[in-house]
């Protein structure tokens, strides 16, 4: 069985150097993957993204990261990746990364994701070019995690965004602001291909526990609705790890 | 006998100051926090919600203050560190 560790929207900047890496430590010595589901500065710099890439740099496992829209907000994200991924940390946007454990394959299919909301309730590809430009834009972030999930060639397989794929995992968070939120065009892109675990972030107000509808375990990893440094889960079954 | 309630106070915009606050400590490069509530009631302002550190809610309490000059800051923001109680113990959940 394959254990991961998860945690999203740790926020860091100078002011938080060195708090988080002593509980990672202990994640490394726990699991066999460290997820960490985006928001990872708090406003997107390279200087914030080195204090990230310290922190999460040369743990005893993999360390797997999807950038949030904090991490966007300098505009420097390409650079802000290349710091991530200089210390070794995995980036995915619309990729895959995966580790074999105990000769299982565990993979992970990322991306940021959107919002745009959830069925019923969601903004739609009409009128000013502004509202197209964010629908297409969450149509376009489901559609690259759905490839990815295509390509994904694993026994375990995890999805990891930073937009929320479900309602339930926004549950505490105000209704009005969910289109923000999440999108359930990411659910349906991994109910389309199948995964054993959804990860996300991204509420920090939401609730831990929720499922696609499909049947997909999603877990939102947010550190403030943990109110734990990070979250362990243990994927695949005893089965699954004879049959490899 | 002194009611407390700040002669500024003004219950039909007020609203409109707390939305105003929340705006800027989400916007503002010192703060940049999405998780905190501002409540303006009986002319104070009440700011609600969790940060990281000390250094950050004062920073939100800073930020609070340059909009809201003339009103009482009451800055009720718990302090959570995100590394505390990491431990080896951490119970792990099995994903059925």
């Amino acid at each position: 069985m394959t254990c991961v560790a998860a945690v999203g929207d740790i926020h860091l900047d100078r002011d938080l150097a060195g708090h988080l890496r002593p509980a990672l430590e202990t994640a490394a010595t726990q699991a066999d993957l460290l997820l960490v589901a985006g928001d990872l500065t708090r406003h997107g710099t390279v200087d914030e993204a080195e204090v990230v890439a310290a922190e999460l740099a040369g743990l005893a496992i993999p360390v797997v990261a999807v950038l949030g829209n904090h991490d966007y907000h300098s505009d420097q994200q390409d650079a802000v990746r290349d710091v991530l991924e200089r210390a070794g940390i995995v980036v995915l946007e619309g990729e895959t990364f995966a580790t074999n454990v105990d000769g299982v394959t565990v993979g992970v299919a990322g991306a940021k994701g959107f919002g745009v909301g959830f069925a019923g309730r969601c903004a739609s590809d009409f009128g000013e070019p502004e509202m197209k430009a964010f629908t297409r834009h969450a149509k376009a972030a489901a559609h690259s995690l759905h490839n990815a999930l295509d390509n994904l060639d694993a026994d375990v397989r995890i999805v990891m965004t930073h937009y929320a794929p479900v309602e339930d995992t926004l549950r505490g968070e105000p209704p009005e602001i969910w289109p923000f939120l999440g999108s359930y065009l990411l659910a349906e892109a991994a109910d389309a291909v199948g995964a054993d675990l959804y990860i996300h972030g991204h509420a920090h107000a939401g609730t831990e526990h929720g499922m696609t509808a499909g049947g997909i375990s999603v877990r939102n990893v947010a550190q403030p609705v943990l109110c734990r440094p990070y979250a362990l889960y243990r994927v695949g079954d005893e089965a699954t790890a004879a049959a490899s | 006998m002194d009611s407390g309630v700040n002669p500024d106070a003004n219950p039909a915009t007020d609203i409109y100051l707390a939305k105003e606050i929340e705006g800027a400590i989400a916007d503002d490069e010192r703060t940049a926090e999405l998780g905190v509530a501002v409540d303006v009631r009986a002319g104070r302002v009440f700011l609600r919600g969790k940060v990281s550190t000390v250094q950050r809610k004062d920073a939100v309490t800073g930020v609070a203050r340059e909009h809201a000059p003339e009103r009482e800051i009451v800055n009720e923001i718990h302090v959570e560190d995100p590394g505390a109680g990491a431990s080896p113990t951490t119970a792990e959940e099995q994903i059925r």
